[in-house]
């Protein structure tokens, strides 16, 4: 694959790592770090893409690696801002409603742990058993398991 | 809000972020300055340490000055001397001329410009520091002979001549290596560079 296909492979799917790096990132400078990081490691790890799966699947699992191992390293180090507003830079429409409900749903999403985020940002995006299996690593039944553990986790948060 | 209400926000929020394509310049232009900042950064590495080497030896050569004796001894010092300035100077250029390589700071245009004429200080450098390792042994062995032996190579000039030989076979090889390393990094270097033309 060259560079260009690469560049433009990212370019297609660069919601994923807006909602990676939205969804693990609290504030707009760690946001812009980790967008970044997860778009230097996909440039240095796509020349072992060997196409056994697709494009977006990879992506993800790299991202989400990313996402995770960066956010691990730098929470060490600093307190993370209260989430803003600024998550929503990215859509032009002007949404009040959307935005209202999108900024609920990333508070309950905060409440998870590492892989819970990871494994509930698969289920919105209505990724199957399988496929969410295959970007991280778990058995399928194994994921079964924990969405309906962070189901119940969300709608006891959402109750209270 | 429900699980179902979330999936249909995140959906409408998916959906918007499809229509847009903000992935910046700034991060495929971070992509090529890390690229290149890392190999620019392994020239500025040996050079450094070719500047601090070489200061070193300078030093220690003008510090022993006093224990030349002859004719020829005194003239491998000036001779050296004058050398080890010339590639103190040449150092500090080329590590300027490379730190001044960087893409935030000026247009591509300008990046590329100042890497052509790094290319071209290093190339002629390069030619210059040639002839240099060939002519540097007649003056570094009577000093370094002068100064760190009891030998005299004008009463016996057979030992400079093992000397010389040790060089012949040595010093090229130095050079080539060296040459090898800068022509690898100044072409990844290039190829950064062209990579991210290729883009814009």
């Amino acid at each position: 694959m060259s560079r260009d296909e690469f560049t433009q492979l990212i370019k297609e799917n660069e919601g994923i790592l807006f909602k990676v790096s939205s969804i693990y990132a609290d504030d707009t400078e760690s946001r812009k770090d980790l967008y970044q990081e997860m778009v230097l490691q996909l440039w240095r790890s796509y020349p072992s893409f060997k196409g056994d799966s697709k494009w977006s699947t990879w992506m993800y699992r790299i991202a989400l690696n990313t996402a995770i191992t960066h956010m691990r390293t730098s929470t060490k180090h600093k307190v993370l801002d209260p989430l803003d507003h600024s998550i929503f830079d990215l859509t032009e429409q002007d949404n009040s409603d959307l935005e209202e409900r999108l900024i609920m749903l990333y508070e309950q999403i905060k409440t998870l742990n590492r892989l819970e985020k990871a494994i509930i940002l698969l289920f919105l995006e209505d990724k199957s058993h399988a496929e969410i299996s295959q970007i991280t690593g778990l058995t399928t039944s194994n994921v079964g398991t924990r969405i309906s553990r962070i189901k119940s986790k969300l709608k006891q948060k959402m109750q209270h | 809000m429900d699980l179902d209400e979330m999936k249909l926000a995140w959906s409408k929020m998916s959906d918007q972020l499809d229509k847009q394509k903000k992935l910046t310049s700034d991060i495929i232009l971070r992509m090529t300055q890390e690229k290149s900042t890392s190999r620019l950064r392994r020239i500025i590495l040996m050079e450094s340490f070719g500047v601090i080497m070489t200061t070193i030896v300078l030093l220690i050569v003008v510090a022993n000055f006093n224990r030349l004796e002859n004719w020829a001894e005194v003239t491998g010092g000036i001779g050296t001397l004058l050398i080890l300035t010339f590639a103190i100077i040449f150092g500090i250029r080329l590590i300027r001329q490379a730190q001044g390589i960087n893409l935030f700071k000026h247009s591509f245009k300008e990046t590329l410009n100042r890497f052509n004429a790094f290319t071209k200080l290093l190339g002629f450098y390069k030619r210059i520091s040639i002839i240099i390792n060939a002519a540097s042994p007649i003056f570094m062995f009577p000093l370094a002979f002068g100064m760190f032996t009891d030998i005299d190579l004008l009463e016996d000039p057979t030992a400079g001549l093992y000397g010389l030989i040790g060089a012949a076979v040595f010093v090229p090889l130095v050079l080539y290596l060296i040459i090898r390393f800068y022509k690898s990094n100044i072409s990844a270097v290039r190829s950064s560079f062209n990579d991210y033309k290729d883009q814009f």
